[in-house]
């Protein structure tokens, strides 16, 4: 342990080396911008700056590229508070609360605790990873397909139940989702399903341009039916942050820092679950759950605080095994081969130096962000008094350019405007947008699981009773979808056992 | 309305080069373009761009690489197999995705075979049969003689259903006739997870992604797919050397659109064996972990052929042998 | 009770056939095999659950209509027409991007936002379109070296 901590201290002695303090500011400014662009997330980011990174120094090259990973992530949130845009299903969750903030004129107070919050999920948990990495990757392997399967299944069950999508209308868009999860190659047979002869979408419905035109484009549709009358009046420029919002924030930030961290590390979950689970958890927490939607700041700082937290726990497969835990972290180790290191086994002893470089880079990034980003809000806060009439199309502009510049994909273009179109009726009638993004991100994990779990099993389904792990998420997962039954149950027995006989209420 | 579009272009550009069209090529005022049909970021997408970066001197024209990733290759492929024939739009082909993609019909590829034209064969390589450091399984017949006393009950991890993994265990379990419980993954990482953690016992796999745990002692290999051994694990012997008559390669091949004229291939063809030969350029591969084996396009024409029959009498033993 | 609400009346039967087409589509895949659910095991299922859901809705809208939120119907008949051109002009940008170019679209996109939707004056809406095309194309081709499409006019 103390061999680790001198490692680590020499780790921010390279981290803090003015050369690559200037790449880490570098990194964090410019992945802001770019996260700032929605359909421009991380990945985008990384990939197009590879061949810059590559010609660089591989110690600054890893600063500066973990400095953009967090940069981006920031930059999502900006945009998703601010016009509802979110370029990724991390910030989906904080536009709810964040957005409805904004309306309110609290932007300013939204984006600080967000910063606050991925401050606190990002260095809390480079912090476990420095300290704990080694044993917890005995964890990470103990999850097989069918612990996998399982805990998808406990998401899923907390979707159907979250308590806005627990009214008829909640349950439609979460089927609709599924279905649309169901588009591409089933992991079956290999073969097209209900894909009606489109070869695009034989990997599925591209989840990104789905995000872009429920969120993005539906908002701007919304706002359009009367342009005249955006919400900038309610603009407020300070980032006051009150007692009680903080009162209520520290909580849901320490929860979203332990909860993100957990899901992070098991390959393959990735962002979105984590922010997901989070949101539930504080909307089950709360005291006030029927006011989650409004605005509430739990939403935003529980989010965002697990968003970065399981980031940053997607990290340690990557570190201990060599192996990307996340799309991103599969890019990142790109990058890392492309200075010539192998990610592997091996990287903790033969690249001592470099991996706890970029640990310490790592915290040190977060830093840099909060200090970059609190005095920067009122300027961002202020580009919503710009008059909507000129604001409009160059967001839709961006949206533009991010969705065909994910796969060149002319498609991708086209899904944005359905998306766009289904996103603004949905608004209209009242159907919640997030269970859209759960089930689509879910569904194909569940099935994906299933398959192979009963592949490993040869179709044997006590597959799923002989893993404890296993048992006790499918456990769960009924205990959350009998409970609203129960108490439903409960409560029509109550209101029926007064007036009807006692025989007719079974 | 696309094609209407393109028909009107084309149109256009014939009418005003109508005169030139003796033009020599490359036309050192249009950029080549290279599609990956695949993200950027990975080994293909860098061996694409390693590639260009070095005909760029060679042709003297300047080249773009543009990634249509998605659909196994097939968005990429399309978009190739309607371009123009100029030799101005290239592609890096995955051989085994690019087959696997039109002889499955099911997947109703706009295209066949004799919508390309074979350029020059650029990279092989081949999957390996890895197993955890303390199996019990020490070669490919190990693992054979298990299968066969207890059919179905060996789990074997690929990177997905139908892919460059699944079909060498499918020739494998043919040439030995046994069975072996297939474990699809999502790619590459998941799969390495499943094999560490042991909810497989044996994973076809690439060998980038698995010669680290080897060097780490996790991870052992049984076995290699290719006609040949690696330059990176010359130790491991193919299957044939263990008296099994499979080899599944894989390769990479640079291919143009169907229409192409033989001046143009030629020139392309030895810009990239004048590349590949250069020391520097197999420096940049060996980093990549790659090897390279030029084809001309005749020999690439031939060894195609010989693939595709290969490649489909697989997909049809994977597709009978789902029930 | 009130009149049904015929917006939510649409919407379910519209559901419907959705569920109809996905069960449809459902039933021409393997609903089991040797190794558990086929594929089109979970679509038949959804697209049940689907039908009942819509269901119950179509109930909702016209016998319980009072349980459903008002719709706020705009009265004035062009925020529909702005609906309209915003998703028209974006299907134009995805059937001819690649034909046209990323240029000349994006110019015409913007003067179309700003002059029709954002009623400025034609010729702010077309400097404005000019200077915007412009910044897109150095910023990301420029740049963060994005390709984007150049058409068949090479702009």
């Amino acid at each position: 342990m103390s061999e680790n901590l001198s490692l680590l201290l020499s780790g921010f002695g390279n981290a803090l080396r003015l050369e690559n303090l200037v790449f880490a500011f570098a990194g964090c400014f410019l992945g802001t911008l770019v996260g700032m662009l929605p359909g421009l997330g991380p990945s985008a980011a990384i990939a197009i700056l590879l061949p810059i990174t590559a010609a660089m120094d591989p110690t600054a090259a890893i600063v500066m590229l973990a400095a953009i990973y967090y940069g981006c992530q920031y930059g999502d949130t900006i945009t998703a508070v601010l016009f509802n845009t979110p370029g990724t299903g991390g910030a989906a969750m904080t536009a709810v609360e964040g957005h409805m903030m904004a309306k309110q004129g609290r932007a300013g107070t939204a984006l600080a605790i967000a910063a606050i919050a991925s401050f606190v999920g990002g260095t809390v948990t480079v912090g476990l990873l420095a300290m704990i990495a080694l044993p917890l990757t005995s964890l990470a392997l103990s999850f097989g397909p069918p612990e996998f399967f399982a805990l998808i299944v406990l998401s899923l069950a907390l979707v159907v139940t979250l308590g806005s999508s627990s009214t008829l209308r909640g349950l439609i868009t979460t089927v609709f989702g599924l279905i649309l999860a169901m588009v591409g190659t089933d992991p079956v047979m290999g073969l097209p399903r209900l894909t009606f002869g489109q070869m695009h979408l034989l990997d599925g419905v591209a989840f990104i341009p789905v995000i872009i035109g429920l969120f993005g484009v539906g908002e701007i549709l919304k706002n359009l039916e009367d342009p005249t009358n955006s919400f900038r009046e309610a603009v407020v420029s300070k980032l006051r942050i009150t007692r009680d919002d903080a009162r209520r924030s520290a909580p849901a930030i320490a929860r979203g820092t332990v909860l993100g961290f957990l899901i992070g590390i098991i390959p393959g979950m990735g962002t979105i679950p984590a922010a997901f689970m989070s949101y539930v958890t504080e909307k089950r927490l709360s005291r006030t759950p029927e006011r989650f939607g409004t605005g509430m700041i739990e939403g935003v700082a529980g989010p965002e605080s697990a968003n970065n937290a399981a980031a940053n726990g997607a990290l340690l497969p990557l570190l201990t095994l060599g192996i990307p835990g996340s799309g991103v972290v599969a890019i990142l180790m790109g990058a890392l081969m492309m200075n010539g290191i192998v990610p592997g086994p091996l990287m903790f002893e033969e690249q001592s130096d470099l991996v706890w470089t970029l640990i310490a880079s790592m915290y040190v990034g977060n830093v840099i962000l909060l200090v970059l980003n609190l005095p920067f809000i009122p300027m961002w806060v202020s580009i919503l008094r710009i008059p909507y009439s000129f604001l409009f199309p160059v967001i839709l502009g961006f949206t533009i350019v991010g969705a065909y510049s994910l796969a060149n994909s002319q498609f991708d273009l086209g899904l944005i405007a359905v998306f766009g179109l289904i996103g603004y009726i949905m608004r209209k009638l009242d159907f919640p947008l997030v269970p859209i993004i759960m089930t689509l991100i879910l569904g194909p994990m569940m099935e994906g699981g299933l398959r192979r779990s009963l592949e490993m099993s040869q179709g044997d389904f006590t597959i799923f009773l002989q893993r404890p792990i296993t048992a006790g998420f499918l456990t769960l997962a009924v205990v959350f979808l009998l409970l609203p039954l129960m108490s439903g149950v409960r409560r029509r027995l109550k209101r029926a056992s007064t007036p009807v006989s006692p025989g007719e209420t079974d | 309305m696309r094609n209407l579009f393109k028909g009107l272009a084309l149109a256009a550009a014939l009418w005003s080069f109508a005169p030139a069209t003796a033009a020599a090529f490359p036309d050192a005022d249009k950029p080549i373009t290279i599609i990956v049909p695949f993200s950027p970021g990975g080994t293909t997408d860098v061996s694409a761009r390693t590639l260009a970066e070095f005909l760029e001197p060679e042709l003297g024209v300047s080249f773009e690489v543009v990634n249509r990733p998605g659909a196994t290759t097939q968005i990429g492929s399309t978009a190739l197999s309607q371009a123009e024939p100029d030799g101005h739009t290239l592609s890096l082909a995955s051989l085994p995705s690019l087959v696997m993609t039109y002889v499955d019909e099911a997947r109703q590829a706009p295209y066949d075979r004799s919508s390309f034209t074979p350029i020059a064969h650029y990279i092989s390589g081949a999957n390996l049969l890895a197993v955890q450091a303390d199996s019990p399984y020490k070669s490919v017949n190990d693992l054979v003689e298990a299968a066969r006393k207890k059919p179905r009950t060996i789990r074997m991890g690929t990177v997905g259903l139908m892919s460059n993994g699944h079909l060498p265990g499918i020739a494998l379990e043919d040439t030995a006739g046994v069975q072996f419980a297939f474990v699809h993954f999502n790619g590459a990482a998941p799969l390495v997870t499943a094999l560490l953690a042991g909810d497989v016992d044996v994973a076809i796999n690439g060998t980038q992604t698995t010669i680290p745990h080897i060097q780490a002692g996790k991870m052992r290999a049984i076995g290699f797919f290719g006609e040949r051994r690696t330059a990176f694990l010359p130790d491991l012997p193919t299957l044939r050397d263990q008296q099994i008559d499979v080899a599944a390669p894989s390769s990479f091949a640079v291919i143009g659109p169907a229409g192409m004229k033989a001046e143009t291939v030629e020139i392309l063809s030895n810009a990239i064996k004048t590349v590949i030969a250069k020391p520097e350029f197999q420096d940049r591969l060996t980093a990549l972990s790659l090897e390279s084996n030029y084809m001309a396009p005749d020999d690439l024409a031939t060894y195609w052929a010989d693939f595709e029959a290969r490649q489909a009498r697989l997909i049809g033993l994977a597709r009978s042998a789902q029930q | 009770m009130r009149h049904m609400h015929p917006t939510y009346t649409i919407t379910a039967i519209v559901l419907l056939l959705v569920a109809g087409v996905v069960g449809q589509q459902a039933v021409s895949m393997r609903f089991y095999t040797v190794l558990g659910p086929g594929a089109g095991f979970f679509p038949a299922i959804l697209a049940g659950v689907l039908a009942l859901l819509s269901l119950g809705l179509l109930y909702q809208a016209i016998f319980r209509a009072d349980t459903l939120p008002e719709i706020g119907f705009v009265a004035d008949p062009l925020a529909y027409a702005r609906i309209g051109t915003v998703l028209v002009a974006l299907m134009a940008i995805a059937v001819f991007i690649e034909d046209l170019g990323f240029r000349p679209m994006m110019a015409l996109f913007f003067f179309v936002m700003f002059a029709v939707l954002g009623r400025h004056r034609l010729v702010l809406s077309a400097a404005l379109a000019l200077v915007l095309t412009f910044a897109y194309h150095f910023f990301f081709k420029g740049l963060l070296n994005v390709p984007l499409p150049s058409g068949a006019f090479g702009l």
